[in-house]
């Protein structure tokens, strides 16, 4: 309880900090609208061209809400506290992260989750305006049970993205400058995550190659699920894969963890 | 309160690692960075913990933090071991490093300060009521609203004390809090730590290159170098075990004559008739400085003290040359 307060409440300190630049939060506000409103007009005008009303088995409708849902959740899972850590551990901050009463990985999520807060007002305003706009057009309802099989697979996929964003953070510790490797590490998540392209569009092969890789755990599985692509079954199943996930990152991470911290408390860093 | 017993730390460093040697053999070197230190600090000390750069200073206050874990010998603070138990050890110190900052950038103080607050779970009318007193004590008030990236070093410093001071740790540690700062605010930071230990009877151990720091705030320095314990005690003691130098400029009627000139050690004669010379407190120093005023008339005298600085670069000197 003790810890939940303190981690709400770095949460919310991370969240305030974003709205310090409000010429920044607005222009965000702006950014977003772009990102979002940019693949609609590309969906479309594919869509448009090609003459079909449904390519790959999926409406124009369909590929819309992927947009908005997609891009929201990327906004949810788009804390950067990896290169956090690694900021703090070149400059040496990271040392008052371990003299505080709550362990350091709480801090990190904790701001992590402030964070994404921030990014999720950011999208939400402009994807609800869009949202407003489309949705009477195209038509849609979303059952009760998808709704809260979405809103747990939501979840999960954030867990996921925080506990591998964790372990990103790790490798701060054993090559303290690792631009490069996350650049590497956001590349795969872009194109395997199914972020930018939904993966129904990809050959078979990259398919394949992303669903034994975690990146799709994080949030197409939850956007695959409001688009009630799968039936309730193969629902359950998604959520079993995010959970399969949050378990072995989570066991990689700890086992990182416990050689990172030996690393900076006995041989110092 | 805080208590060393033959601590030792080495740290093994890779040897040989520029910038361009990829993959060639790394041989790990062995540096002691603090060597069998022992001391005892009692509750309520004031601590000046000094010594030249890379001397083990830091390295000792973050094996006290728990941040680094002694390669043996024993550390307690307050009677836990901090490596061992740091989460536990964190409720009980205040740290303040002073070339980084434990406050939120783009935030005001007080956005900082509420988050220490739910860390270290203080109610919140305790909160307040210590708000209200640090803010009288540091002068809070007139930077409180204002984001940290907009103040000014030593705005910022009284905004660190009182983020390390809000849950009134039994034991303040500070590494190095003065640096950089002016004579006002550096004199306000010794006023502060004094008002500390005195209301609340904190233990705190300081860090400083400023021995006007230590001089104003300490009763008793520890001194290290090079991972060694070279003194411990009053600072009284250090004056007297230092045996560094007066100086002493005196304007003379007559010259002094040539062989007892030649006695004189330092001299310098920036003028006719005004001798500078460095004198020790030896019983012969003593009586060459009467030979010199023998049969002359003194029209002025003024001998200069060694400072605490003077006499700590004279102790560390006589180390490296023991």
């Amino acid at each position: 309880m003790k810890l939940m307060r303190s981690f709400f409440q770095t949460a919310y300190t991370a969240f305030a900090s974003g709205f310090t630049y409000r010429a920044n939060t607005a222009l965000g506000v702006l950014e977003r609208l772009v990102r979002i409103s940019v693949p609609l007009f590309v969906w479309s005008a594919l869509y448009g061209a090609s003459g079909e009303t449904v390519i790959n088995g999926r409406t124009l409708g369909e590929m819309m809400i992927y947009v908005l849902i997609s891009q929201t959740c990327t906004a949810l899972v788009s804390a950067d506290f990896a290169s956090t850590i690694e900021n703090r551990m070149r400059t040496g901050i990271i040392e008052y992260n371990f003299i505080r009463p709550i362990p350091p990985r709480m801090i990190f999520v904790g701001e992590g989750f402030g964070q994404s807060l921030y990014a999720l007002l950011l999208t939400g305003i402009p994807a609800a305006v869009l949202a407003a706009v489309l949705i009477p057009q195209i038509g849609f309802s979303l059952s009760p049970v998808y709704l809260l099989l979405f809103i747990t697979s939501l979840v999960l996929g954030y867990v996921v993205s925080t506990v591998f964003e964790l372990l990103k953070g790790m490798f701060a510790f054993w090559f303290v400058n690792v631009y490069i490797l996350n650049w590497f590490m956001d590349l795969f998540y872009v194109l395997l995550s199914g972020a930018f392209v939904p993966l129904w569009f990809y050959p078979d092969w990259l398919r394949a190659i992303a669903a034994v890789l975690p990146f799709q755990a994080a949030y197409y599985l939850p956007v695959e699920i409001f688009l009630g692509i799968r039936d309730i079954p193969g629902c359950f199943s998604a959520l079993g894969v995010q959970l399969f996930w949050i378990v072995v990152l989570w066991i990689l991470q700890e086992i990182l963890w416990r050689k990172s911290v030996y690393k900076l408390t006995v041989l110092g860093g | 309160m805080i208590h060393c017993q033959n601590l030792t730390k080495n740290y093994r460093t890779v040897a040989g690692k520029g910038p361009f040697s990829f993959g060639r053999q790394k041989d790990s070197e062995s540096f002691l960075a603090v060597d069998r230190i022992s001391f005892h600090i009692a509750s309520g000390e004031m601590i000046g913990y000094i010594g030249p750069n890379g001397a083990g200073k830091s390295t000792t206050i973050k094996m006290m933090c728990g941040i680094l874990t002694p390669t043996s010998g024993e550390l307690t603070v307050n009677g836990l071991v901090p490596y061992k138990n740091r989460q536990k050890n964190a409720r009980q110190i205040g740290v303040i490093f002073g070339q980084k900052s434990q406050l939120w950038w783009d935030l005001p103080i007080t956005s900082s300060l509420k988050l220490y607050q739910k860390m270290y779970e203080i109610p919140d009318d305790v909160y307040h009521e210590r708000y209200m007193q640090l803010c009288d004590m540091l002068e809070l008030d007139e930077f409180a609203d204002r984001p940290v990236r907009t103040l000014s070093l030593g705005q910022r410093m009284r905004g660190e004390l009182a983020a390390a001071v809000l849950h009134r740790p039994p034991v303040l540690i500070l590494d190095e809090p003065t640096i950089g700062m002016d004579v006002v605010v550096k004199e306000r930071i010794r006023t502060f730590l004094k008002e500390l230990n005195s209301a609340y009877g904190t233990t705190i151990l300081l860090t400083t290159h400023d021995m006007t720091d230590i001089e104003k705030v300490c009763a008793r320095a520890i001194m290290i170098n090079k991972g060694k314990k070279l003194f411990d005690g009053t600072l009284e003691a250090l004056r007297q075990n230092s045996q560094s130098d007066s100086r002493v400029t005196v304007r003379l009627e007559k010259a002094v004559p040539p062989w007892l000139e030649a006695r004189l050690r330092g001299l310098e004669k920036p003028k006719a008739g005004t001798y500078i010379f460095r004198l020790s407190h030896t019983d012969e120093e003593n009586r060459l400085l009467s030979e010199v005023l023998q049969n002359n008339r003194v029209l002025d005298m003024y001998i200069a003290e060694p400072t605490l600085e003077e006499q700590v670069a004279h102790y560390l000197g006589e180390g490296e040359a023991r």
